[in-house]
């Protein structure tokens, strides 16, 4: 608008000029007309007068006058030279004296213009009369100046002073051009302010006004537009937050829209479905699923219809991972305005094989534990009851009984304080309350808690360990349990009159403490899962005694919380060696701590 | 009068003794084995008049062997009693199909065994 206004401006400058040269050339014009025309008459007069000044001449009676004073009487200032002559050329009279001669022919009247003069020739009686008069020149003479030359003088100062109106008719608009160039230099909404509005004043005000609600709307744009990107970047935050708490989620996540086709899949699930994640996302599921029971659910969403509107379940094995199981749920994603309107459907892939073991392990457990106790029990109702019954006269089996039901009841006992150790520490969060105890006085204690089971048992219960070994730092109760339980085994899984020795041994890193007997041996396929949970070696003489399975596995977990390793030494028939290491550092650090 | 053979299936050394004295005491011939396994090969020779075993078992355990059992020998006319700490969860798990089969659960009252086998197993006509 400003550049337009700045052209208009200088056109209608140029134009102004223009239309003053116009008049003043118009005027110049007429003015020359003016003097050509009158020119012109002059001519005519001049012919007309020289005519009658000659006829004049030619009337008058001949020998009236002489021919010098008949000359004389002509009085006329455009009169160049007159001459008479005679018919023989003899001049008789000339006006001025020395005017040029004539040409010597002549006709009766004839007038003959050259040059600037115009000459009458006329016979006379005396001769002949040759009048020459100055023609008007092209140029006006001085006093016809100012005539001819005010009309263009008076159209000039005319043009000049509409010059000068327009240009200050045309200062506000110069002004507003200015103001907007200014404005739009600063690139942002102000008030325009020209101090010489004028006629314009009411436009600025209106100007202003609009540039007053521009400036208005531009801010709330620029408050919109500051609000829309600050949005913009809360939900580019939100959205990114989402992904991650996607990708992170231990499920595999797979979200369909409305029309069953996927709209977001996390790592996990096209882990899962051994794919990648760009491959499926707006894609239909035959292109990049290959799980068969996973493929024709899909498919049912994909044809629309009741399937998307409820959830499903479906267990299955991976193509690739047979073992495992993997649970598939969906849900109906409804819009949190109109429940009656279905967005998608959220699919979840959950590996349960963890959680299934878990379930059987724990069935599995609590089964064991279960048989574990009632078979003591068994064997103590049983010889209860056979007691309370004739057999109870028998003194032979009375004794019978009353060993039976004390191994039974030292198994029970066993049994329920293992089980809560090892719960203990199986529930986690275990925290060993460790002192220092000097390992010759707990080893000692231990030797002489198992002495009695040796006795019964024929078998000789050996102790070993020197005085000066040094203090460890460990959790007493549970050690002992574990030194306990390997003494207990030594000597159950003894021969009679077979020996058990309890020992230890320093190093420079370690103590070892050993456990060692003359029985029935361990095989060598069975020397790690004798440390399993319930396990129970096949050999039908260690079934014949009263055990439980619990006892190596809590060892073993006691020791390890302990940062100890137990470890196993065994020949079948000759005896076996348990062995516990337990480095110095981490009982002097644990201790430090 | 022919006595009636009872099969033990038990690794339990105390339970076999109390068992094999109370059958005895109720006129039984006792035998016992410490497994499935050798329980089987025993009803293989020589049938007995009643099994009695228990479910944990080294080898093979109760369960198996009277799958086995009812496998090998559709027609046995001898009554199994099979001593459980869950005699619940044994029924309804796997004694569908296996004919004139008896839970007992533990602890076992050797007098209520005893009454069991009296009412299962056929007493012949003396001879």
């Amino acid at each position: 608008m400003q550049e337009l206004i700045g052209q208009w401006r200088w056109k209608a400058e140029r134009t102004a000029l223009r239309g003053v040269a116009l008049t003043v050339l118009l005027a110049l014009g007429c003015s020359a007309l003016v003097y050509h025309g009158q020119r012109q008459r002059a001519r005519a007069e001049l012919a007309r007068d020289a005519r009658q000044a000659a006829e004049l001449l030619a009337a008058l009676p001949a020998g009236q006058a002489r021919p010098a004073r008949l000359l004389s009487a002509l009085r006329d200032e455009r009169l160049a030279w007159a001459e008479l002559r005679a018919a023989d050329g003899l001049l008789l009279a000339s006006l001025p004296a020395d005017a040029a001669p004539a040409p010597p022919q002549a006709a009766a009247t004839r007038i003959d213009r050259r040059g600037d003069l115009l000459t009458v020739h006329r016979r006379l009686p005396q001769g002949r009369l040759a009048l020459a008069y100055r023609l008007p020149g092209p140029w006006p003479a001085p006093a016809d100046w100012p005539a001819l030359l005010a009309p263009p003088l008076v159209a000039l100062a005319a043009g000049l002073a509409f010059f000068l109106y327009l240009r200050r008719e045309v200062r506000p608009l110069r002004e507003l051009a200015d103001g907007l160039r200014a404005l739009l230099a600063r690139r942002e909404p102000a008030r325009l302010v020209l101090p010489h509005a004028g006629h314009l004043h009411e436009l600025v005000l209106r100007l202003n006004e609009l540039l007053g609600i521009v400036g208005g709307r531009l801010r709330q744009l620029e408050s919109e537009r500051r609000g829309l990107s600050t949005s913009a970047q809360v939900l580019a935050y939100r959205r990114q937050r989402a992904e991650a708490v996607l990708q992170s989620l231990p499920d595999g996540v797979l979200v369909l829209d409305e029309t069953g086709l996927p709209a977001a899949i996390n790592g996990q699930a096209a882990r899962l479905l051994e794919t990648a994640p760009e491959a499926v996302t707006g894609q239909p599921a035959r292109r990049w699923c290959r799980q068969p029971e996973v493929l024709s659910l899909l498919a049912r969403f994909e044809q629309g219809g009741a399937v998307a509107w409820s959830s499903q379940q479906l267990d299955y094995h991976p193509l690739q991972q047979p073992e495992r199981k993997i649970r598939l749920l969906t849900f109906p994603l409804f819009s949190p305005v109109d429940e009656t309107s279905l967005l998608g459907s959220l699919v979840l892939f959950r590996d349960i094989t963890e959680e299934e073991l878990a379930r059987t392990s724990r069935a599995e457990f609590v089964a064991h534990v279960a048989h574990e106790l009632k078979s003591p029990l068994n064997v103590l109702a049983m010889y209860s009851e056979a007691l309370l019954g004739e057999d109870g006269a028998d003194p032979g089996f009375r004794t019978e009984a009353c060993n039976a039901i004390s191994d039974e009841v030292e198994r029970l006992s066993s049994l329920i304080a293992n089980l809560l150790s090892l719960t203990r520490i199986e529930m986690g969060g275990l925290s060993l309350s460790r002192q220092r105890v000097r390992l010759h006085a707990l080893l000692e204690d231990a030797h002489q808690h198992l002495a009695r089971q040796a006795k019964t048992a024929g078998v000789r219960l050996l102790l070993d360990v020197p005085r000066e070994l040094p203090p460890v730092s460990v959790d007493k109760a549970l050690f002992t349990v574990a030194i306990n339980n390997l003494l207990s085994n030594a000597i159950k899984y003894n021969r009679p009159g077979g020996t058990v020795t309890l020992s230890a041994r320093e190093t420079e890193q370690s103590i070892f403490i050993y456990v060692r007997d003359t029985g029935i041996g361990i095989a060598p396929e069975e020397q790690q899962r004798i440390f399993e949970k319930f396990y129970r070696a096949e050999d039908a003489q260690v079934r014949q005694r009263a055990g439980h399975g619990l006892g190596l596995p809590l060892a073993r977990e006691v020791i390890q919380l302990h940062h100890g390793v137990l470890s196993v030494e065994s020949r079948p028939g000759e005896g076996t060696t348990f062995i516990i290491e337990l480095a110095k550092e981490a009982g002097i650090l644990k201790q430090a701590i | 009068m022919t006595m009636k053979r009872v099969l033990i299936a038990d690794d339990e050394a105390h339970v076999v003794r109390i068992l094999q004295r109370t059958l005895e005491r109720a006129g039984y011939q006792v035998e016992s084995c410490p497994n499935g396994e050798a329980a089987l090969a025993r009803v293989r020779e020589a049938p007995p008049d009643v099994l009695i075993s228990d479910v944990q078992m080294p080898r093979m355990g109760g369960r198996e062997l009277c799958q086995r059992i009812q496998r090998e020998l559709p027609a046995r006319h001898f009554p199994i009693v099979v001593i459980t700490s869950r005699p619940e969860y044994e029924e309804r798990v796997w004694s569908h199909h296996i004919d004139n089969l008896h839970f007992m659960e533990k602890p076992l009252s050797p007098r209520r065994l005893v009454a069991l086998l009296e009412r299962h197993v056929s007493q012949p006509a003396s001879h």
